[in-house]
């Protein structure tokens, strides 16, 4: 803090200027130029970060790998709600009722359900992979640096925001490379508006269902919307509560490089596995949880089980939006997940497969209100996982409160704002 | 710096065709697919047929893909032409971005075959020559580029 007050601004950028000046004034008096070498990595840099081509090429490849995790993972999806479909139906073999249930409805139908979103899930981390490893992700934190500069936001805060793609969870204990008490807070603020891997179930089912030929579109949507939220927050909170100037960002670019197979299929497994670690714990214990919720008391309805119940109670809250008792029930114990609300859609819709809840899905709702179930998944309450990081990152109840308070008004907001151009669009 | 004169006309003549062609199937794939879009369903222009298939899938983002591609090869045009070896830069990136659209689309198309050969209830009338879009064959045009802009040394220095 003194050297920082001494100096006037941070000691490490007065260093490496320092250090950069004395490279300047040795180089400049020992070395004769000769013709630069082109590499490759110059041709590539020449496009890759250009001024105006930067962000289009950047658009263009994310679109690309989202049009990859969707379409060619469908026959996959279908091979794998098949198999589940196959044990629900022998599960019903079993004598006593209520463990037939539970093993047909709970974990087949609700954990089974989740797990026939592997094939996206793992697909798309393999397309973040290679770009990863090629060297490109760099450049895309070096081509959105220049606009959250200006928006306010660190530049090194979007290495936390890449990670968000795969889990929230690390890339916030990563913002703990971010010089600056007010960087990184703001950097933990927006993080869990960055979608992780864990809402992608639940975009692909939505989108599956109300946009057809659109859905890999509608899902890389969401990632932009993400983005795009992440980035206006984080101006709206440097020009109110945490003003000041954030820190320049120095950066240095890797060579580009061919991704190997090998290589990436490791680096996709090292960040699926997560999901599947969940499947395996989380998934299990809240697809246990709400067969029970939306199986008891026995013998009813789910409408008028405690899953119903709790629908229902905070469905008027949530009617603006287009939400039902059934929606609502999904997010909240999507709380403990984000996938959950697609296990929960699951055991409350009651049908085996894909293709069945889509179905119900279309017959209950329009596709603004779809659109605006993904947004608002995206936006609102992280899970409890990222709420206990950001507890012990921030260190403070106080900013922990003030984002779940902030996530749950702008996705309320978001949704209204949806939900009003899709009126104007005329669906009701 | 760069490669001669000649070449470069070549070349900038080269890219500035395959620029024009992806940009054209790009605002193809815009009309066709902009009822799609809105919800009305009606293209703005009539579907484009041969021998009864779709040469341009209804695709409002995917033409927009396109359309960048071919602003990456157009760009480099002006420099190419003047022998400057900075315009195979976007030569080499609008091939690689082709080349990454093609690979996608390929995997694409052999997916929907395994959904077909497993008779799915979503592929029991799919068609493989519908997955095959401008931006599979577009490639195909693309590929000398691509390897000139790799293999060409000399031109890079």
């Amino acid at each position: 803090m003194k050297a920082k007050e001494i100096l006037g601004e941070d000691p490490e950028i007065v260093l490496a200027d320092k250090r950069y000046d004395l490279i300047s004034t040795i180089l400049a008096t020992s070395l004769v130029r000769g013709a630069k070498k082109w590499t490759l990595t110059d041709m590539l840099d020449k496009v890759f970060i250009h001024k105006t081509l930067g962000i289009p090429v950047f658009i263009a490849l994310f679109w690309a790998m989202f049009r990859f995790a969707y379409d060619a993972s469908a026959p996959f999806m279908e091979i794998i709600g098949l198999f589940f479909e196959k044990l629900a139906e022998a599960s019903a073999g079993i004598p006593n009722e209520i463990l037939a249930s539970l093993i047909g409805d709970g974990i087949f139908g609700g954990l089974g359900f989740i797990l026939t979103f592997i094939p996206p899930i793992f697909f798309l981390f393999l397309g973040i992979s290679i770009l990863e490893d090629s060297g490109y992700l760099a450049r895309a934190a070096f081509i959105m640096d220049k606009i959250m500069f200006k928006l306010g936001l660190h530049g090194r805060s979007f290495i936390p925001m890449l990670l968000g793609f795969g889990c929230n969870v690390p890339a916030m204990m990563a913002t703990r490379s971010i010089e600056g008490e007010k960087d990184r807070l703001i950097t933990l603020l927006v993080n869990p508006f960055i979608s992780c891997g864990a809402r992608l179930p639940v975009y692909v089912l939505i989108a599956g269902a109300f946009f057809g030929s659109m859905a890999p579109t509608a899902v890389w949507s969401m990632y932009l919307l993400g983005i795009v939220v992440a980035i206006l927050l984080a101006l709206l909170l440097r020009k109110t509560i945490l003003r000041g100037e954030p820190a320049p960002f120095i950066m240095e670019l890797p060579l580009y490089k061919a991704p190997t197979f090998h290589g990436s299929v490791i680096h996709m497994w090292e960040r699926g596995v997560q999901f599947l670690k969940k499947a395996g714990t989380y998934l299990l214990a809240g697809a246990i949880i709400l067969w029970f919720l939306s199986t008891f008391p026995w013998g009813a309805e789910v409408e008028l089980s405690y899953t119903g119940q709790i629908g229902h109670a905070l469905a008027p809250i949530f009617s603006p939006l287009g939400f039902d008792w059934r929606i609502v029930a999904s997010l909240v114990f999507a709380l403990l997940a984000k996938e959950i609300a697609v296990e929960a859609l699951g055991i409350i819709y009651a049908v085996e497969g894909v293709s069945a809840i889509e179905g119900a899905l279309v017959a209950s709702y329009n596709p603004v209100i779809g659109y605006t179930l993904m947004a608002f998944t995206l936006l609102y309450i992280p899970c409890v996982a990222t709420i206990g990081t950001m507890k012990k990152e921030s260190g403070s109840w106080k900013w922990t409160i003030f984002q779940l308070v902030l996530t749950l008004v702008l996705a309320y907001v978001v949704g209204l704002i949806i939900t009003g151009i899709g009126a104007i669009l005329g669906y009701a | 710096m760069g490669f001669n004169k000649n070449v470069g006309k070549t070349i900038a003549v080269y890219s500035f065709v395959i620029g024009i062609l992806y940009a054209i199937f790009g605002i193809l794939e815009i009309l066709v697919g902009w009822g799609d879009l809105i919800g009305t369903g009606v293209s703005l222009i009539q579907p484009i047929e041969l021998a009864g298939v779709n040469v341009v899938p209804p695709d409002v983002f995917g033409g927009i893909m396109l359309i960048i591609i071919g602003a990456v090869y157009l760009t480099g045009v002006r420099q190419q032409a003047r022998g400057k070896r900075e315009g195979l830069s976007f030569l080499l990136v609008g091939s690689l971005l082709a080349a990454i659209f093609f690979g996608v689309y390929v995997v694409i198309l052999l997916a929907n075959g395994v959904g077909y050969v497993f008779q799915f209830e979503d592929w029991l009338e799919w068609i493989w020559l519908d997955d095959l879009r401008p931006g599979i064959w577009l490639f195909l045009l693309a590929l000398p580029g691509a390897y000139l802009a790799l293999t060409k040394k000399e031109w890079r220095e």
